[in-house]
């Protein structure tokens, strides 16, 4: 337990132990939440869906993770990771079983739905790895989680169509994804047996109430109600969507209640981050310096967050079926070569915070969303022509920027302000989806190439933004040859 | 700390001279305490003055109930309380009284009313509390300045009322003012029968001119406004500082703060002389190592703080309160923590290298104990405990990972979890942590949310004790669980006797009593407990001779009912037969 190195082989070591139970979690919950990417050419066939209905399936499955990550958030403050995790794990089983018998496009459009839920997951192994690892460990233990486990959605699209191949018929693709919910359910289980909330005789100290997150200045109050508004936009612009003008999917009733109900949450949320910050309208002094944080650092984070992550999450749920429109292969192969996006997460994303932390953050968040908006212009240009080899090798290159991205984001979440490492990451993963969401949208409207371009010029906007990010100060310490650690002032 | 004792103390002299005037009764009043040993350490001294109001009926005993309940009040105050928080609470406490003597009388102004100002020194610093129209003034270097205002409303050239004193509201607004000293310092205090008549030139003159002397230098100063026609009572304090105190454990906090967090430690690394050994835990909270000092080649445990809180308020006072605590429990069966020496360049704290093994590890190894050994045990654990009850600090986590074996004794580790009485009321600008241990050892009430007391500690030491003589909880797994208070009176309790054959009945009685969930129940006193853990307590005796209605109510009644059913029944058969 001695150097800030993982040895990820000694399982006699609880905390070891406890990341290997959580990214498997992760990673379960990953393949659910991502099994229908690689077999929805067969489900389209089945239920005789159009274009535009199987984009809304797209969509739905990111919409729901959404607000899930603040409720997922809220339950585990009051039950703790290990009953949280089982339990979104066992109910998400059901709901893959729902899906996979479904008899309508109603019935896939509201399972689908539902399983937004499981994409919350992330938010429960955060929480759970911090409170085994110690500081000097976390970090890499996290990019373990993060990375492993993002690897699910790779794996579903690798192995699923094969499964359903092996299932046979036209009709595999539902004992496929009723397979990856008997997983589910089956660890859903073994991890409640398995999994320990905290280390066994930890001091347990009261959980902090969490509402809203704390800033230090009114300007930085608005900046932030601001940048809560596009989270809004993202969902009553689904809700329009799934409307009567569009896939009448809702009544216009509902598509109403809807809206409503979002402004409503609106107006609970600003009600729950004033009362976190009252203090900044009620006490005219000012905080300390050293107490205070910029809330544009976190504003431009979340940006990133939702170029890289959110387009990572759009491209992973079009892609198998765009390389069997292109190029005319068969489920197994579109899915194969598809999965080379996610198979990058293994090391890219722990590698993009190493790099971050190694040559500092601003000048590698630069070069990565530079080369991610490259990489996605090059893809917009795919087409039949292509050698399919290079267009893989394509998405690989672009996919690497893309996750490098996700994980120099990450690296620099816990050095904006410390003790609110959870909530600046809860924000910045929430856009991610808010992304996902948009990039998914935008695709229901155009063809694949100009959504390449949108994510492409999107990335060049959050380009600039990253320019205003400012390197974060404070001691550096730095040893000495004989080992004596002294201080340096940092300017 | 062993170096308490031979530190350096604060000196001064002192002065104080107090005259009627050409008033028939001197209403002004004033006391200077100079305590000696850990008393002047702690709380510093006191000089004080007041000034009852002429047109208050009462001014002589305002003025006296205002200066002799400060001093005596000021010096009963906890020594965990800063000398802020105690001068306040005692102002408070006093006005309030006056206020409520005050109020006896029809008309207001007749009340208690009386002004106050007082100089406490301690160690390097001077707190000033001021309401009213006396005055301190401070000679330094041929100058002397006035460190208070006065609280007066003017109504016209000649004319002018209090506007604030003690005894004529409820609220009390106390000016405070905090100067470091300096050697050589002097301190004034008047009251308006001197000041109003003398100039401040004139104040300057006649304290020069009397250089050491401070009782001529009074008497003079007093002698001086009288002869300028003073119509008022006069009183005046001179108070010189001689030699400064040393720096105290409030003082050493104070910089501790401002101390950066060390980085991640590696085997070899040196920090400020100390050199890494080993790392021996490393938690999300903070990190373990052993290290050794270069050069008295001294071993020792340094903790230091996770950067996981680098900018977390809260978790840095607990982490600085933990130092201060060890520093302030001295007993052989409580960890002590090792000087650091002069030059800490980082936040960290050190402590007594102990051998171990951790009672945890005995428990590994030999799964129980023996009754004799447990008992010794027991005894000396509760000698540690009472070192932290009478510093009014409850450890708060006592389990047996945090007791170690030094030799034959146990060792308390651990003060991260330490609750001290007072320093939680001090008002902060954060929220302040609250530990609630570990939940396999902690007292029921510290999960229902019920006031935490030295019982608490009592509860945890007898699990450990228990699981000492049993090698199990005494409420089992459900323990954990438990979270309403329903719950915690549904836990049944297994007598250790059931478990471990050589426990003995009233052994396993004292235990039980200690293991109530409600802590109205458990031994008023640990010295009690501990009489009980060493010699037969005959009410615990016939533990299963009581009556079932006692021992299980609620089979008792369950068994009525029932019977009663039976009978109802089988009136009922019979009369319709």
């Amino acid at each position: 337990m001695s150097s800030g190195k993982l040895n990820l082989l000694d399982f006699s070591n609880p905390s070891i132990r406890t990341l290997h139970l959580t990214w498997v979690a992760f990673f379960i919950t990953f393949v659910v939440w991502f099994s229908h990417a690689p077999l929805l050419a067969a489900i389209k066939e089945t239920f005789d869906l159009s274009q535009q209905q199987v984009k809304a399936l797209m969509i739905l499955n990111v919409a729901l993770t959404i607000p899930a990550r603040i409720i997922i958030g809220i339950l585990v403050d009051k039950f703790g990771p290990r009953h949280v995790y089982s339990g979104l794990l066992v109910l998400s089983s059901f709901v893959c079983f729902l899906f996979a018998s479904s008899t309508s496009y109603e019935m896939l459009a509201l399972s689908r739905f539902l399983l937004g839920f499981v994409g919350a997951g992330f938010v429960i192994g955060i929480r759970l790895v911090g409170e085994w690892f110690p500081a000097k460990q976390v970090g890499l233990a996290e990019g373990v989680y993060g990375g492993w486990g993002n690897f699910g959605s790779a794996a579903a699209a690798m192995t699923l169509p094969t499964v359903a191949l092996l299932y046979g018929g036209p009709e595999g693709w539902r004992y496929a994804i009723a397979s990856t919910g008997v997983i589910a359910l089956v660890y859903g289980m073994f991890f409640y047996f398995k999994a320990r909330n905290t280390p066994k005789g930890s001091t347990y100290f009261k959980p902090k109430k969490s509402g809203g997150l704390e800033v230090s200045s009114k300007k930085d109050f608005y900046f932030y109600l601001g940048m809560n508004i596009p989270m809004y936009i993202a969902l009553a612009v689904l809700t329009w969507k799934l409307g009567p003008e569009n896939l009448k999917l809702l009544t216009a009733g509902a598509a109403t209640a809807l809206w409503i109900g979002l402004a409503v949450l609106f107006v609970f949320q600003v009600t729950q981050i004033y009362k976190v910050n009252s203090h900044l309208f009620t006490d005219p002094q000012p905080e300390s310096p050293q107490q205070g944080y910029k809330f544009k650092q976190v504003a431009v984070l979340d940006w990133a967050y939702f170029v890289t992550f959110g387009s990572e999450l759009a491209v992973v749920s079009m892609l198998p079926l765009f390389f069997m429109d292109t190029f005319g292969l068969d489920a197994v192969k579109a899915g194969l070569l598809a999965s080379g996006f996610a198979f990058m997460n293994l090391a890219a994303r722990p590698g993009g915070g190493w790099i971050s932390d190694k040559f500092g953050r601003k000048k590698t968040m630069s070069i990565l969303i530079a080369g991610l908006a490259v990489g996605y212009l090059v893809l917009s240009q795919i087409d039949a022509g292509w050698w399919i080899w290079v267009a893989v090798v394509a998405t690989m290159c672009c996919s690497f920027f893309v996750q490098a991205g996700e994980g120099a984001v990450f690296a620099m979440v816990p050095l904006v302000q410390r003790r609110m490492t959870g909530q600046i990451a809860g924000m910045a993963g929430a856009y991610g989806n808010v992304g996902a969401v948009t990039f998914l949208t935008v695709l229901s409207f155009v063809d694949a190439s100009t959504f390449f371009m949108v994510i492409a010029a999107c990335a060049g906007a959050v380009f600039v933004l990253v320019q205003f990010l400012e390197e974060p100060e404070g001691h550096m310490t730095e040893v000495l040859p004989d080992g004596t650690v002294q201080l340096i002032e940092v300017s | 700390m062993a170096i308490e004792n031979t530190k350096q103390q604060l000196r001064v002299s002192a002065a104080q001279f107090s005259s009627a005037g050409v008033k028939p009764q001197n209403e002004d009043s004033m006391a200077i305490k100079i305590p000696d040993g850990s008393l002047l350490n702690r709380k510093g001294i006191v000089v004080a003055i007041a000034d009852g109001v002429s047109a208050a009926e009462a001014g002589r005993e305002a003025s006296e109930i205002a200066i002799t309940g400060f001093v005596n009040d000021y010096y009963s105050t906890p020594d965990s309380w800063s000398v802020k928080q105690s001068a306040h609470k005692v102002l408070t406490a006093l006005n309030r009284w006056l206020f409520g003597q005050g109020q006896r009388y029809l008309e207001a102004e007749k009340g208690y009313v009386t002004t106050f100002s007082c100089v406490i020194l301690k160690s390097r610093s001077a707190y000033i509390f001021h309401v009213g129209d006396s005055r301190v003034w401070r000679l330094r270097e041929g100058t002397l300045e006035q460190m208070t205002r006065d609280h007066t409303a003017r109504i016209s050239a000649s004319q002018s009322y209090l506007s604030r004193a003690l005894g004529i509201d409820l609220n009390l607004d106390v000016d405070l003012k905090v100067v470091d000293i300096e050697p050589g310092d002097c301190f004034l205090l008047t009251t308006d029968g001197v000041h109003e008549f003398l100039s401040q030139r004139e104040l300057l003159q006649t304290l020069q001119a009397q250089g050491d002397n401070l009782q001529a230098a009074v008497e003079t100063l007093v002698q001086q406004a009288l002869d300028n026609q003073s119509t008022d009572n006069l009183t005046c304090q001179l108070v010189q500082v001689e030699q400064l105190g040393q720096e105290t454990n409030e003082d050493v906090l104070q910089t501790l703060r401002q101390l950066p967090f060390p980085p991640e430690l590696e085997v070899g690394f040196k920090l400020d002389g100390w050199c890494v050994l080993e790392q021996i835990h490393a938690s999300q909270r903070s990190q373990l190592y052993r290290v050794r000092h270069e050069v008295s080649g001294q071993v020792a445990v340094m903790k230091t703080p996770s950067v996981n809180y680098v900018d977390n308020v809260a978790y840095i006072e607990r982490f600085i309160m933990e130092e201060w605590v060890g520093r302030r429990i001295d007993s052989p069966y409580v960890v002590k923590v090792v000087d650091a020496g002069p030059s800490r360049r980082f936040l960290y704290y050190l402590t007594e290298d102990l051998p171990g093994p951790t009672l945890a590890k005995l428990l590994q190894q030999q799964h129980t104990l023996d009754v004799p050994a447990v008992v010794g045990l027991a005894e000396k654990l509760v000698q540690g405990l009472r070192a932290f009850h009478r510093r009014e600090t409850l450890h708060q986590d006592i389990k047996p990972d945090n007791i170690v074996m030094k030799g034959d004794d146990p060792v308390i580790i651990d003060f991260g979890s330490v609750y001290v009485a007072g320093v939680d009321e001090i008002a902060t600008s954060f929220e302040r942590e609250h530990a609630l241990g570990t939940l396999d050892y902690s007292a029921p009430e510290y999960r229902l949310q019920r006031p935490r007391s030295e019982r608490s500690d009592q509860f945890s030491l007898a699990v450990v004790l228990y699981e000492l003589l049993t090698g199990k909880h005494p409420f089992g797994e459900a323990f954990q669980k438990a979270g309403t208070a329903a719950e915690f009176l549904d836990l049944k309790y297994t007598p250790a006797y059931r478990r471990n054959p050589m426990v003995p009945l009233w052994l396993d009685g004292a235990l039980r009593k200690a293991l109530q969930t409600n802590a109205e129940l458990r031994y008023d006193s640990l010295s009690e407990w501990v009489h009980d853990l060493k010699h037969p307590n005959p009410a615990f005796l016939k533990v299963e001779q009581r009556p079932l209605l006692e021992r299980d109510p609620a089979r008792f009644w369950r068994w009525v009912a029932l019977t009663l059913l039976v009978t109802n029944l089988l009136t009922l058969g019979l009369w319709l037969k």
